[in-house]
């Protein structure tokens, strides 16, 4: 009797936290941009808000991908050019995408905004070892045929140490 | 609440947030399964911090514990981590766990007015035996060691004869709430704060002993705590003091008609209310009080006084505090932003230039108003000093008084919480190697037999400036040097200079004193003292004479919040620089430039020749003045560092609000570039901040 009780409460427990698990991680909310023909996503969650035409404050003795900082309401923010941080050549690019990575905001200077896309979470693909890019974490084939995603990987945003 | 609670509730407080910081490090070094150096130096400073603090609440056990604890770290400090075989390691992690649960424990009774647990031999003997085992003795010899430390409370017999002295006659029985625990220092409370209008001469208590002896707590408990008085008027006036105090269940005033056998046990005999009555006693619960009959109703309407005294006051959650200063700094910011907006270029708006105006002034106000919330006369920590200074007099057998000058002095609730900690080590220090050890050595030097200790805070306008000065020995240079020297501080072959010789009594694990004491001489006291400033934005430096006494002068800004900055550009970002750091600037040719061997540039101002740090160059700017006519030289200052800093323009004065960079940034170290904060100007854009000791710093040798 007891231990029928034990199984059934044993088999709620499971159901229950594998449809937690499942339900959200179906889908993702990802936000795309544009950086030099490159598609990147960045997912939703960590996205505060998207600025245009930021006038950027040159932060001297900081890496070059730095850009520099912005005053967002008070709140000072560093800005990464993600053209800079991958290597690539500048441009004249002003559109930045705040984001709160964990409690750290950090602003990235892209080239546009794309759209907003839910994207199944088993369509993200590893990226292939043999070539491993710098910031990316996944890759997938937008749903839409447009081409393909490259998951921006927030946590190698951070810094090094 | 009475006084006495106000200390107590400091003291958990302190004490457990210290707890709580030693706990965070013992859990992260038994992971590492060593202690750093740092993680010791700190155990240490923790201790040291119990220690004092608990010897000052006479909490015995603590004070005990604590300094077997520091002196356990001593021996690691002194040998490094070492010294500690693999094997006692978790014994020593043990150790430092059980010491923070116990300090916890007592630190929850004194909290809930219990008595202290005072059988602390087994956990005594524990330390010792680890000591031992890590000097590599015996434990057998840490047994007598043991038994000594437990310096037991004497059961040193009160008096019993009550002092019904003729110079006495007018007494006061105070009896506290029961159970209310530490009535001994309870009644010490009532004497220090019957000794601020009474001369000490002019009354005397019973027990005479209440401070150093907690037995003394059940004869009061039993008997009630006798003041009295050598003139009358004191004691009605004591009658506030002891109404205020916390947990007086009543008090009763009587006279010594004639030197009784057992006044005690007789019962008071009811004041003369005419006597009391023609008191000037402010507070109306003062007459109405002395029959012990009343006494219910006295505590009653005593408590309606001091209730209505608080609705005044309301205490309000720092952080708070500076989420409104953060939000004001934002609009007074923004009020500019609209004001000046470009939008409004060429317009003629006759009523919203006035009501512009009108805000302007009401934001300006509320600035006003926001800082001076934050603002707390220093007064509370300079109080705190007086019994520091009492204890050592007593202690060290030399009489010292304390002066304090301008404790009324405002600064920022932040730095005054912070700057307890650095004042109280200054004292200590002073009283323990600067005043002279006898005062016989005082007479011969024509020195007043009293040393004299000055605290003094006074406010500048951007900083406040704290002065401990001692009219003690001073400093011996060539004692110090020696020491500095055999420390590995100072190096043999070079010539210091009396200031740079200054400077190594703040250097780490220096110490003068080759006597360990309660007080300082391990070397703790400076380099705590000068961290503690620091972390403040603040600095230290002394001053002294030969025979004729120390100076400290401890420099913090007024808040942290918002300072005094000269506006600068270079190319086109702009920089600005604290005024406090600017001497002059001044317009040159290339003609005045001097080139030296390594390709710097140097130029004679007023007689004297000082470094230039091209800004442009420093900072890799990709444009900005080269041509020295073109810009513009900044001499700066910053402690002993003295350059002249070369931009394109002047800007102008602005007061800004200090923002700290994002930490992303910050992990560049851009601190140590001078890089400082930043603030944001009028029109919303980012000025960066220089530090402009940290620049000279990077720029020269760095």
């Amino acid at each position: 009797m007891s231990e029928e009780i034990l199984f059934a409460a044993e088999d709620q427990v499971f159901d229950f936290s594998s449809t937690q698990a499942e339900e959200p991680a179906d889908f993702q909310k990802f936000l795309i941009f544009m950086t030099d023909d490159l598609k990147l996503g960045v997912v939703a969650e960590y996205v505060v808000e998207i600025l245009n035409n930021q006038s950027i404050t040159y932060l001297p003795m900081v890496p070059d991908f730095i850009r520099g900082i912005i005053n967002m309401r008070g709140q000072i923010i560093p800005i990464v050019d993600i053209r800079l941080r991958l290597g690539k050549a500048p441009t004249d690019n002003s559109l930045v995408i705040v984001l709160n990575v964990d409690g750290v905001f950090l602003g990235i200077l892209v080239d546009a905004v794309d759209q907003m896309l839910d994207i199944a979470r088993e369509d993200i693909l590893p990226v292939p070892v043999q070539s491993t890019q710098l910031l990316v974490s996944g890759m997938c084939s937008l749903p839409d045929g447009s081409g393909t995603m490259m998951v921006l990987d927030c946590a190698q945003l951070m810094p090094d140490d | 609440m009475g006084s006495g609670n106000e200390i107590l509730d400091m003291y958990i407080y302190e004490t457990n947030t210290l707890l709580e910081q030693l706990e965070t490090i013992v859990l992260e070094a038994e992971k590492a399964n060593t202690f750093s150096q740092d993680n010791v130096n700190e155990i240490f400073r923790i201790m040291h911090t119990i220690k004092g603090s608990s010897a000052m609440m006479e909490f015995d056990t603590l004070t005990t514990i604590a300094h077997r604890i520091e002196d356990l770290f001593f021996i690691i400090r002194e040998n490094t981590m070492s010294v500690v075989s693999e094997e006692n390691r978790p014994a020593l992690f043990d150790l430092v766990f059980q010491s923070i649960d116990y300090f916890r424990s007592e630190v929850d009774k004194v909290e809930a007015n219990e008595p202290l647990d005072k059988d602390i031999d087994s956990f005594l003997s524990n330390i010792n035996t680890l000591i031992a085992k890590i000097k590599g003795e015996e434990p057998v010899q840490a047994a007598p060691a043991a038994a000594a430390p437990p310096s037991a409370p004497a059961p040193a017999a009160a008096p019993a004869a009550p002092a019904g002295e003729d110079g006495f006659p007018y007494g006061l029985r105070v009896i506290f709430d029961e159970g209310c625990g530490m009535e001994n220092l309870r009644s010490f409370m009532l004497v220090t704060s019957i000794r601020d209008f009474c001369a000490e001469s002019d009354f005397s208590f019973e027990p005479a002993d209440v401070e150093q002896n907690p037995a003394t707590s059940e004869v009061i408990v039993e008997q009630g705590f006798l003041l009295m008085f050598k003139n009358e008027a004191d004691r009605t006036s004591a009658i506030p003091s002891v109404t205020s105090s916390g947990s007086v269940k009543e008090y009763q005033t009587f006279e010594y008609a004639a030197p009784a056998s057992q006044p005690e046990e007789e019962p008071a005999v009811p004041a003369a209310p005419a006597e009391t009555q023609a008191a000037p006693a402010a507070q109306a619960a003062a007459p109405a009080a002395p029959r012990a009959s009343s006494s219910a109703a006295a505590a009653g309407s005593n408590n309606a006084n001091t209730q209505h005294a608080k609705e005044t006051l309301v205490s309000v959650n720092l952080s708070k505090l500076d989420l409104l200063s953060a939000v004001v700094g934002e609009i007074v910011i923004t009020e500019s932003m609209v004001t000046s907006s470009p939008d409004l270029k060429g317009l003629n708006l006759d009523s919203f230039s006035k009501s512009a105006r009108q805000l302007r002034k009401l934001t300006d106000e509320l600035q006003d108003v926001s800082m001076s919330l934050r603002m707390v006369p220093v007064s509370g920590t300079f109080q705190k000093m007086n019994r520091i200074v009492r204890d050592m007099t007593k202690k060290l057998n030399r009489p010292a008084k304390l002066t304090l000058v301008g404790e009324n002095t405002e600064v920022d609730k932040t730095i005054v919480d912070s700057i307890g900690d650095p004042i109280m080590h200054m004292i200590r220090n002073s009283m323990d190697h600067g005043i002279e050890e006898t005062q016989e050595e005082r007479i011969a030097a024509g020195k007043d037999p009293v040393g004299e200790i000055i605290l003094s805070a006074r406010d500048t306008g951007s900083e406040v400036i704290i002065e401990i000065i001692d009219d003690g020995r001073g400093v011996n240079d060539d004692a110090v040097l020696k020491k500095a020297i055999r420390q590995g501080i100072a190096s043999p072959d070079v010539e210091y200079s009396h200031r740079e010789i200054l400077n190594f009594l703040l250097a780490p694990g220096f110490s003068t004193n080759t006597q360990v004491t309660e007080f300082s001489g391990r070397g703790v006291g400076m380099d705590v003292v000068k961290r503690g400033v620091e972390e403040l934005g603040g600095n230290v430096s002394i001053t002294s004479e030969l025979g004729k006494g120390m100076t400290t002068t401890i420099r913090i800004p007024l808040t942290m919040a918002i300072m005094d900055g000269m506006e600068v550009s270079v190319g086109g970002s702009i920089f600005t620089i604290p005024i406090n750091n600017i001497r002059s600037s001044l317009k040159h040719t290339s003609k005045d430039i001097i080139h030296d061997s390594s390709s710097g540039e140097i130029v004679k101002v007023q007689d004297s020749f000082y470094p230039i740090i091209r800004a442009r160059d420093f900072f890799r700017l990709d444009d900005g003045c080269t041509e020295i006519e073109d810009g513009i030289l900044m001499w700066l200052e910053s402690g002993d560092c003295s350059y002249c800093l070369f931009v394109d323009e002047l800007l102008g004065e602005q007061q800004v609000v200090v923002k700290q960079l994002p930490s992303y940034v910050n992990n560049y170290n851009i601190k140590n570039y001078g890089i400082n904060g930043c603030t944001l100007l009028g029109d919303g854009s980012i000025s960066i901040i220089l530090d402009v000791a940290n620049l000279y710093k990077a720029a020269h040798g760095g």
